[in-house]
């Protein structure tokens, strides 16, 4: 069993990732349905920089030691091989911006920030189905 | 190319889990457990600190497949 500590920093990690996947996922829905000007201006960056924040804190708030082995090489790796995946996605959503909204039947002005937000959600929610197969393994 | 990783072998003669080596080492045990299995090859650095908690050789852990 791992460390509370070291447990503690993982899910902190891990739960940044989860609330950022879904923030990008209900922001694709949002687009999807014509409804992103209804956010407040302030929910993006409030998602963003609280996430980031609740990290930080955790990294300097829990011992070291712990940190750094939830944040060891091997959830380093995977987080940028979900970061390489997320790059592929981007070059699709990009490349698809031309058909897509015909070939699904949306308007170019509800396709393009729904497919943007998606491309955004793939490195996080690959991360955590690989932190889930890893944890099990 | 894959490699050839002795590491669970080292580790069960040493008498240590997963968990144990991964607190040796500074990594989680979920890193232990991927390199095991041949997921994760792991930097220089990090073979070297399993190999001196382990009293190894790092060619011990590790081998390339022969040609």
């Amino acid at each position: 069993m791992p460390r509370p500590a070291e447990r503690a920093a993982e899910m902190i990690r891990l739960g940044a990732y989860a609330v950022l996947g879904a923030a990008f996922l209900l922001f694709a829905g949002l687009g999807a349905a014509g409804l992103l000007d209804r956010v407040p201006a302030w929910a993006s960056l409030a998602f963003g920089l609280g996430t980031a924040a609740l990290v930080f804190v955790a990294a300097f708030a829990l011992p070291r030691a712990a940190v750094e082995a939830a944040h060891d090489e091997g959830a380093t790796a995977l987080w940028l091989r979900a970061q390489a995946a997320g790059y592929w996605a981007a070059v699709g959503a990009f490349a698809s911006i031309g058909w897509g909204p015909e070939a699904i039947g949306m308007g170019y002005d509800r396709y393009v920030p729904m497919i943007g937000f998606l491309a955004a959600a793939v490195p996080f929610v690959l991360v955590l189905i690989a932190e889930a197969r890893r944890a099990r393994g | 190319m894959r490699l050839i990783v002795r590491l669970r072998a080292h580790r069960e003669a040493a008498g240590l889990t997963q968990a144990a080596l991964a607190d040796a080492v500074g990594v989680s045990r979920k890193t232990v457990n991927t390199i095991e299995n041949g997921v994760f090859v792991p930097s220089t650095e990090l073979a070297l600190r399993l190999a001196a908690a382990l009293g190894a050789r790092v060619e011990d852990l590790f081998a390339l497949p022969p040609d």
